[in-house]
């Protein structure tokens, strides 16, 4: 997560303000332009007051464990990512039901591959099917103009019915072992294996977005995909490309998830589904498009990764905390979607 | 034809024909299929038609659920007894629920099985499906609805068996966590109340937190990882199933030893259990069968059978509305199998006491899903229902 939104020059065009603001307002754009900073704060913040409320709760192995309960959210929220800054009012809701499917898929295959070679075909081919479903999407929504949310919610209805048919009377089994280590063991002291994935694809998602030119045209769209069509940009074939990438990435989530809890279950990713959009919020994301970053995203899922977990071994009943939860959550949207809105 | 709802008067007639219909196939011995048993086809000779509206899928419960509705239907219409089952489900999908429900009424079915989304939102159509004189039988998922009946299991005991267990087992103190299901199902509460009421007899066994896991693996996984980091002595877990595989996984990730921890009931849990002789667990049957179950009732109320004095509760919604019949939970595992323990103590004395051993070398070849279970036995349901 060494790169934050913060030092992308796009984000700085976007984010400087017309007029020559006052010392408030100058606190808040700093505040908002390093808006992964505060993401991290509060992160610390939480986990001190986890600790001297329950010794233990800010230790190195819990801290481990909390990073690597947030690494599938942090993969579905970076699929959110891709959708969310191409524009169009992106938004894929189908996300979670492909990793769903992926982790079930990838079970199933794996359980008859044979080989080294048999599990990377195996690998292949749900990576493979996702793409499709992907393409499909993004089809549907870059060329036929069917709106986003209908259109991945549709998917997502129908990804879980065909997985559903597909696997009825026969329940998936278990993850290989290598997928197993992959997604629990430990990689070095308190840091787990899955943690390191995630966090080399975070980078590399973000280098690629804010470094090449395919991730850069991404934001242009986003931005202002009039202007983006006047300079030249195919507008089309990068939403699609968006989708694409989304679904792919929320296979790879999958994959991961089904190693992380060792057995696939018929929908087991489907709970990510919201929290990966709130994570992308807190990540600093606009609707609108055009802004947002992958290592925000990965910010806000650790930070309600966290925040779930401090609730918990707070000892609170059943239903403040599901309250508390949903308040805290409510909150956040509302400040950062009104910080966007007073900057556009 | 045969038309029956339990309060409708107009049903009278038609019980009084399948009664006589039945007893018409009796007398001619054309009953050799199951022991005991009384199918009668339906009024008109050609077998009943029946709907089944199930109301989630995607988790591998659910596809079981219908398999075994499914494997029902088929003996039944082998038998003659039925002759179409329209299985319609939906994902949590409230009205796509009611129009399913609605659409098998006007494809005339004898009567309709639902596993309702909201036990709330039935009104119109069971309204409807009275005035049409088709029997509509509750199933898994309590619903309170007058002129219906109630299949499913007895959810309290559930937790009362488990908590039980948890607190013999402990020796009557220590401190538990407990992850529940989903806050507000009907099933989750009335397990909670069931664990409730069995603590109030422990008072040294202190409940340190309790949370959801939301029948999810990973949430439950989540959920015990927070309660490992934030407190240092945990004696035992009590959660509910599905589950019980994502707070192991929390133990060994964290790198603790397990504690008494109740258990799944799938072949894959049980397997896990039998190779972990550190781990102590039991398991109660809470099974797809369920719903095979509740088939079998149906189509012998539709032929006309009647519960006998006493067999039928309270709904577990409605304390006023005695509709319910309530299916003993047929396993109770644990690595010993004494049917004698406390924790059978004052549940049904058919359900049954197994070990663990037993139970995986019975499930030989299944899939590690699969969700051990029994369909009610003719014998049993012979036993509830009146003779003739």
């Amino acid at each position: 997560m060494s790169t934050s939104p913060s030092t992308a020059p796009t984000t700085e065009t976007v984010s400087i303000p017309l007029e020559r603001p006052g010392a408030g307002r100058r606190v808040k754009a700093y505040l908002d332009g390093h808006r992964s900073l505060v993401g991290v704060a509060a992160i610390v913040l939480l986990l001190v007051l986890g600790g001297i409320i329950r010794p233990g709760f800010a230790s190195a192995d819990n801290i481990g464990s909390l990073l690597a309960i947030a690494a599938i959210l942090t993969l579905l929220a970076c699929s959110q990512v891709f959708v969310v800054v191409s524009g169009g009012e992106g938004i894929d809701l189908s996300v979670a039901a492909v990793a769903s499917m992926s982790a079930v898929l990838a079970s199933m295959f794996l359980s008859r591959a044979d080989g080294a070679l048999g599990s990377a075909l195996a690998i292949g081919g749900v990576l493979l099917i996702a793409l499709v479903i992907g393409a499909v999407t993004g089809l549907a929504v870059a060329f036929a103009r069917i709106p986003p949310l209908v259109m991945t919610l549709g998917m997502a209805q129908l990804i879980a019915g065909a997985v559903f048919a597909y696997t009825a009377g026969s329940a998936p089994s278990s993850a290989p072992g290598w997928l197993a280590e992959l997604g629990a063991a430990r990689a070095f002291g308190p840091v787990r294996w899955l943690v390191l994935v995630v966090a080399v694809l975070v980078v590399a998602g973000e280098l690629w977005l804010r470094r090449t030119r395919s991730g850069r045209s991404l934001f242009l769209v986003g931005a202002n995909d009039g202007a983006a069509r006047l300079s030249g940009l195919r507008i089309r074939s990068i939403r699609l490309l968006a989708y694409t990438s989304a679904s792919v990435t929320g296979a790879v989530a999958g994959i991961l998830l089904l190693g992380s809890a060792g057995s696939a279950q018929l929908g087991m990713a489907d709970g990510y589904l919201l929290l990966s959009i709130a994570a992308v919020i807190i990540g600093g994301a606009r609707f609108s498009g055009g802004e947002g970053s992958f290592a925000g995203a990965a910010i806000g899922a650790v930070l309600l990764t966290v925040l779930d977990s401090l609730l918990l071994v707070l000892g609170l009943g059943p239903g403040t905390r599901i309250a508390v939860q949903g308040a805290i959550l409510l909150v956040l949207t509302l400040v950062y979607a009104r910080e966007r809105s007073l900057r556009s | 034809m045969v038309f029956y709802t339990p309060t409708s008067t107009r049903g009278r007639a038609a019980i009084t024909g399948a009664a006589l219909a039945a007893a018409a196939v009796l007398a001619l011995g054309g009953c050799t299929s199951t022991a005991g048993g009384d199918p009668a086809s339906g009024g008109d000779g050609e077998g009943f038609v029946i709907g089944v509206a199930n109301g989630q899928i995607g988790n591998t419960w659910r596809a079981q659920y219908i398999a075994e509705i499914e494997a029902v239907a088929d003996e039944l219409t082998e038998e003659g007894v039925v002759s179409d089952l329209i299985v319609a489900s939906t994902n949590a999908d409230v009205s796509e629920q009611l129009s399913q429900l609605n659409d098998m009424l006007t494809r005339g079915v004898d009567a309709i099985m639902v596993n309702p989304v909201s036990s709330t939102a039935l009104e119109p159509f069971i309204e409807k499906a009275k005035a049409q004189g088709v029997l509509v039988v509750v199933n898994d998922n309590a619903a309170a609805y007058d002129g219906t009946y109630f299949v499913g299991y007895p959810q309290t005991d559930y937790w009362t068996i488990q908590t039980r267990w948890l607190a013999e087992t402990l020796g009557g103190e220590g401190s538990i966590v407990t992850v529940g299901g989903v806050a507000g199902m009907t099933a989750d509460e009335l397990r909670q109340q069931g664990a409730a009421a069995v603590l109030e007899d422990f008072p040294d066994i202190d409940v340190l937190a309790e949370g959801e896991g939301e029948w999810s693996q990973t949430t439950a996984e989540s959920v015990m990882s927070s309660y490992l980091s934030a407190y240092p002595d945990i004696d035992g877990v009590l959660v509910q199933e599905v589950m019980p595989e994502g707070v192991l996984r929390a133990f060994e990730k964290a790198g603790r030893d397990y504690v008494p921890t109740t258990g799944d009931y799938n072949y894959g849990f049980l397997r896990k259990w039998q190779e972990q002789p550190e781990l102590d667990s039991i398991a109660i049957t809470n099974s797809p069968h369920i719903g095979a179950d509740g088939v079998k009732i149906m189509v012998r109320l539709l032929q006309g059978q009647t519960f006998k004095e006493g067999e039928l509760t309270a709904n577990p919604l409605d304390p006023e509305l005695v509709n319910a019949f309530l299916v003993p939970y047929p396993y109770v595992i644990t690595r010993e199998g004494e049917q004698d323990a406390a924790w059978m103590e004052g549940i049904s004395p058919t359900t049954t006491a197994v070990t663990l051993d037993e139970v995986i070398a019975d499930g030989e070849g299944a899939e590690d899903g699969e969700s051990v279970g029994v369909t009610i036995s003719d014998d049993a349901l012979d036993a509830v229902f009146e003779t003739k």
